[in-house]
């Protein structure tokens, strides 16, 4: 009582002490603070700006370059259209550098040509790849004589080779010319492209809904004919012998009766008051029992019925048959859309360089062959825009990149699929990490014995968030992928002999009814903790044989056996689910560290409270631990996923691709569909900023791809904050 | 430890006041030095039906021994205080009674504890089911951290009650035996951490009895509450004392002579003392005893 009032004075005025000649410290706290909030918020500006103005439609200049000190001076047109980029600075070689220091002094070019010896130059635009061969060009500033932004200049973006910079000449339809160089064109051109798009849209709904379930059933055929071809070469092979069907009846007779009798025993004892204990004999013939059930279930007499050739030629036959008709139809659908395609060859563009008579081509090889109109996706003109008409582009072009499929090899266009991409490998880590982690630490902070054992563990779990990401990749193909992976594909490499197997099986079965046997005599022995020993060891033991079981058994060749030998792996290979379980892995440290701390903080009075009121552990668990721990709990898993949506490179082992042909989601049965391929967004800046062809065309993207990213988390981040502070007010929790 | 020696030097300390001084004097330094004395248990108590026998209890932590062979009845019906200087087991030996010790690692227990004429600690005993046949209070209030209504209904809630109506009247005649009803009856639904501390407490110790239990454990109801709340608390047990058995430990003498019938006075995991409460605080048969209610010690 007495100590009281002094041990809570005695930290205020040491408090105020160390505040007092603490200045120094605080300042460079606050000195520290500072630059990790200019770090994060001059990042986060960078990004945006860069990645919101990839959009905005800049003007298109003419260029005319005076041929300067050089002779012969240019590489390239004289005249050009093009979009400044940026500017920079340049230390010419010395030759040039003397050269254009004699002209100033000479007062032929102005003196801040060279500042310090540098020059200066700007990157423009200029599209046109397929003519030119390059779509940037760097030209000096001083060279340039004359700049103008020309009225009917056009920026015409294109399904291939980026966009053309020049003005439209005329449409030709059915061999005819129609006139586009009028004051309409650019309306004209418009109204063209969505006529165009029709033709295209209908063109890929037969694409979709005829051809593609023809090619699919094909493809379904082909692997049944591999199937029964492997099923022919197995039965011929085997020299194993199912159970005479007398042998395989008296098991499954002697199963069930065991059976019936242990369970009409147990239901005699449970009648009569007071119960005698539980006879350990009963559990050792169920279990014995149950051997015999699953003997009898595995070995039916039916088992490895050979197939009868008849009817195997038959099925081939009838498969063949159906194939040829399949691509007869096929063929036929061939047809039809290649009519569409020809209509869609009649409407053409002839769109020109400025002052040349060079058009932009269907194909780099037929340059003398106008473009379609199908071919454009959008037509910019960028120097007669109204404000109204420039936020227009700029919001279609958002539109673009967030609805539609990539373009141009992955370069251009929207990211959809890979937004979809992401959004699905996150949700199931979200789906793997969440629950396994709660569980894990729930089980660690609420049922463990706190000892040496649960200490080691959760030493290990915080070791793992600082193994390097690439570490779980690697872990995630060789596990995931080719372990488990091509286990579910074509079943065990080795599987051993059935006896052999039978053997092991009896082994766990008895390993197992006797540590249940052991653990029930345990409770009154004074031998207790011996017995819990041989328990604990017995557990083990039949673990791991039992393990050897699955990864050995002679009754499972896979599931999809026939594609691994066609050499396309379902599960053997990376895919969304090994994915989004590695990333899971992955991230399952912050979850459990988090849930066990918001755990721990609940108060234990809480507890006592609910275990009082005559509640168990579980229910004390579910209704106060729990939805107490939740903010934290919510808190941890937003951090992992936050992580895990950011995380690229274990990614790159285990099944991302910069360009997947099909959608880890769609609507077909079943929807989901967790052995393919994806693509993400993390990756797609990796590819699209240091592995493309073109890296200057495809930096905007980059920019912008990278917004969207950061978007993406940070929205994430924002629904959980928003999700927790709406908790903690309904709960009001005062942890 | 030889059990006749200690049976002998029991005889000889629980002699009555006409020993010698200096025999008596030196009680405490032999408790100390680890006898355990015969408790005075005073003919009034053993007349009374118990409710719970506690039957040479011992009780140890992972570090130390926490009850020394304590045996005492606890008559049904009425309220029996339990006093004691601060760590001498009091807390524990509440939380034997409905197992809540199980819960804390390394626990080890000796003797047994009857509730209602059946072991506590026999082997096939359902605990969950012990520990709903008891109600329990706590030293700080802590209601959980959903409505007040929730709070009250939570033991019917686990027991899987789902009925409305059944829900509603069991949390109405809680709170009125809590005499909380008035108070909160126009916002069931609000958190009940928005209450006073002391309307905590009696929440609390409706949620305790919203099952009717055989029996309510107080620990310290009234040691977290200013005055006044600690008054409507007393005046509460009181109340209650006319359904339930209750035990309640207090570090308060005025309070045990307030609400209990019986005291029973521990000392170092040793229970001294028991008896009517105007014979323990008027008379006590032991010196000690005296000693502590007049705050001569403790
Ligand atoms: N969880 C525990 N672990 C170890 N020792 C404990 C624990 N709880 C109480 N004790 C010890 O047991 C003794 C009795 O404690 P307690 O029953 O709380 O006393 P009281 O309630 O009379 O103040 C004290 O010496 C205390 O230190
Ligand atoms: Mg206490």
């Amino acid at each position: 009582m007495t100590g009281t009032p002094g041990s809570v004075q005695a930290p205020i005025a040491r408090r105020a002490g160390a505040a007092h000649d603490g200045g120094a410290m605080v300042w460079l706290l606050a000195l520290a603070l500072i630059v990790a909030a200019t770090l994060i918020v001059s990042l986060i500006v960078i990004i945006t700006y860069h990645g919101s103005k990839t959009f905005w439609p800049s003007p298109i200049q003419h260029v005319s370059v005076a041929p300067g000190e050089f002779d012969p001076p240019l590489l390239g047109e004289a005249e050009f259209l093009g979009i400044p980029v940026r500017d920079e600075t340049y230390e010419p070689n010395f030759e040039r550098a003397e050269s254009l220091q004699s002209l100033i002094d000479a007062g032929a070019l102005p003196e801040d040509t060279l500042e310090d010896g540098r020059l200066t130059r700007r990157l423009y635009l200029i599209g046109n790849r397929e003519l030119d061969g390059v779509s940037f060009r760097w030209v000096d500033l001083h060279t340039i004589e004359d700049i103008y932004q020309p009225e009917n200049a056009l920026l015409v973006e294109r399904t291939d080779w980026g966009v053309f910079l020049g003005k439209p000449k005329a449409a030709i339809h059915d061999g005819e010319r129609i006139d586009l160089t009028g004051p309409d064109a650019v309306e004209r051109i418009e109204s063209l492209i969505r006529e165009a798009r029709e033709r295209t849209r209908e063109i890929q709904r037969l694409e979709h809904e005829k051809s593609a379930p023809i090619n699919r059933e094909i493809k379904e055929l082909a692997l049944e004919r591999t199937r029964i071809g492997l099923q022919r070469t197995d039965s011929a092979g085997s020299d194993t012998r199912s159970l005479p069907t007398w042998a395989w009846a008296v098991s499954l007779l002697a199963g069930l009766g065991a059976m019936g009798w242990v369970a009409l025993s147990t239901w005699r004892r449970r009648l009569s008051d007071p119960p005698p204990e539980p006879r350990p004999p009963a559990r050792l013939i169920a279990v014995a029992a149950l051997c015999l059930l699953v003997l009898a279930w595995l070995e039916n007499p039916w088992a490895n019925a050979k197939p009868d050739p008849a009817t195997i030629e038959q099925r081939l036959a009838e498969i063949d048959a159906r194939v040829q008709e399949l691509r007869e139809r096929g063929s036929a659908i061939e047809d039809e859309i290649a009519d569409l395609r020809q209509a869609d060859a009649d409407h053409r563009i002839v769109i020109t360089e400025l002052k040349t008579e060079r058009f932009a081509p269907e194909e780099q090889s037929i340059p003398d062959v106008p473009m379609r109109v199908s071919q454009i996706v959008r037509v910019v003109p960028a120097n007669t825009l109204s404000l109204a008409g420039k936020i227009g582009v700029y919001l279609d072009r958002w539109g673009e990149f967030l609805t539609a499929e990539p373009r141009n090899a992955n370069t251009e266009g929207g990211v959809l699929p890979i937004i979809i991409g992401t959004v699905t490998l996150t949700m199931l880590l979200t789906i793997f990490v969440v629950p396994l982690g709660v569980i894990a630490a729930i089980y660690l902070r609420e049922y463990a014995k706190q000892g040496l054992l649960v200490s080691f563990i959760r030493i290990a779990v915080n070791n793992l968030a600082g193994v390097p990401s690439i570490v779980y990749g690697v872990f995630g193909l060789g596990f995931f992928s080719y372990t488990i992976g091509k286990y579910i594909d074509a079943g065990p490499a080795e599987p051993a002999s059935r006896p052999a197997w039978w053997v092991v099986f009896s082994a766990v079965a008895i390993s197992l009814a006797l540590a249940v046997t052991l653990a029930g005599a345990t409770r009154d022995a004074a031998r207790a903790s011996l017995a819990r020993r041989a328990v604990a060891v017995l557990w083990l033991a039949a673990g791991a044989l039992a393990l050897w079981l699955i990864a050995t058994t002679p009754y499972f060749s896979g599931f999809f056996r026939a594609q691994a030998e066609l050499n396309s792996p379902t599960f053997g290979t990376g895919g969304i689910l090994w994915a989004s379980i590695t990333l899971a892995l992955l991230t399952l440290p912050v979850v459990i560290v988090a849930t066990e701390e918001a755990i721990a903080a609940v108060p234990r009075s809480m507890r006592e409270g609910s275990f009082g009121t005559g509640a168990s552990r579980w229910q004390t668990v579910r209704r106060i631990v729990l939805p107490g721990a939740l903010p934290g709990i919510m808190t941890g898993a937003v951090l992992a996923i936050a992580r895990g949506a950011g995380e690229v490179a274990p990614l790159m082992l285990v099944g991302v691709l910069f360009f997947a042909p099909e959608l880890p989601v769609d609507g077909e049965f079943p929807y989901l569909h967790a052995e393919r391929s994806f693509m993400h967004l993390g990756y797609h800046i990796y590819e699209l900023g240091f592995k493309s062809a073109d890296a200057e065309a495809s930096r905007p993207l980059v920019w912008t791809t990278t917004l969207l990213l950061l978007a993406i988390v940070m929205v994430l981040n924002l629904a959980a904050f928003v999700l927790r502070a709406r908790i903690r007010a309904r709960k009001s929790i005062a942890i | 430890m030889d059990q006749t020696t200690i049976q002998a030097e029991l005889e000889q300390t629980t002699l009555p006041h006409t020993r010698a001084q200096d025999a008596q004097a030196s009680l405490l330094d032999r408790i100390r030095a680890g006898e355990i004395p015969k408790p005075a248990i005073h003919p009034d108590v053993l007349e009374e039906d118990p409710v719970v026998q506690i039957k040479k209890f011992n009780l140890f932590y992972t570090k130390a021994r926490a009850l020394f062979d304590v045996s005492m009845p606890v008559p049904a019906g009425k309220v029996t205080a339990i006093i004691g200087p601060s760590g001498c087991g009091k807390s524990t030996l509440l939380r034997s009674v409905n197992r809540l010790n199980d819960l804390i690692d390394g626990v080890r227990i000796e003797g047994d504890i009857f509730l209602a004429n059946r072991s506590v600690y026999e082997k096939r005993v359902d605990v969950i089911d012990l520990r709903k046949r008891i109600g329990m209070v706590f030293q700080k209030p802590n209601p959980f951290p959903m409505s007040i209504f929730e709070n009250v209904v939570y033991s019917l809630r686990i027991d899987g009650e789902r009925r409305k109506g059944v829900l509603k009247d069991a949390c109405e005649r809680a709170l009125r035996s809590a005499a909380l009803f008035d108070e909160v009856k126009d916002r069931l639904k609000d958190s009940a951490l928005g209450l006073s501390g002391g309307q905590q407490q009696r929440l609390c110790i409706a949620r305790a009895i919203v099952a009717d239990p055989e029996l309510l454990l107080l620990d310290e109801p009234c040691s977290a509450l200013d005055p006044i709340a600690t008054i409507a608390v007393e005046e509460l047990i009181r109340d209650i004392a006319e359904r339930y058995s209750v035990m309640i430990v207090t570090h308060n003498m005025q309070q045990a002579s307030r609400v209990s019938d019986y005291t029973a006075f521990m000392y170092l995991g040793r229970l001294l003392e028991m008896g009517p409460t105007e014979h323990l605080f008027g008379n006590p048969t032991l010196r000690e005893t005296e000693q502590y209610v007049t705050g001569r010690f403790g």
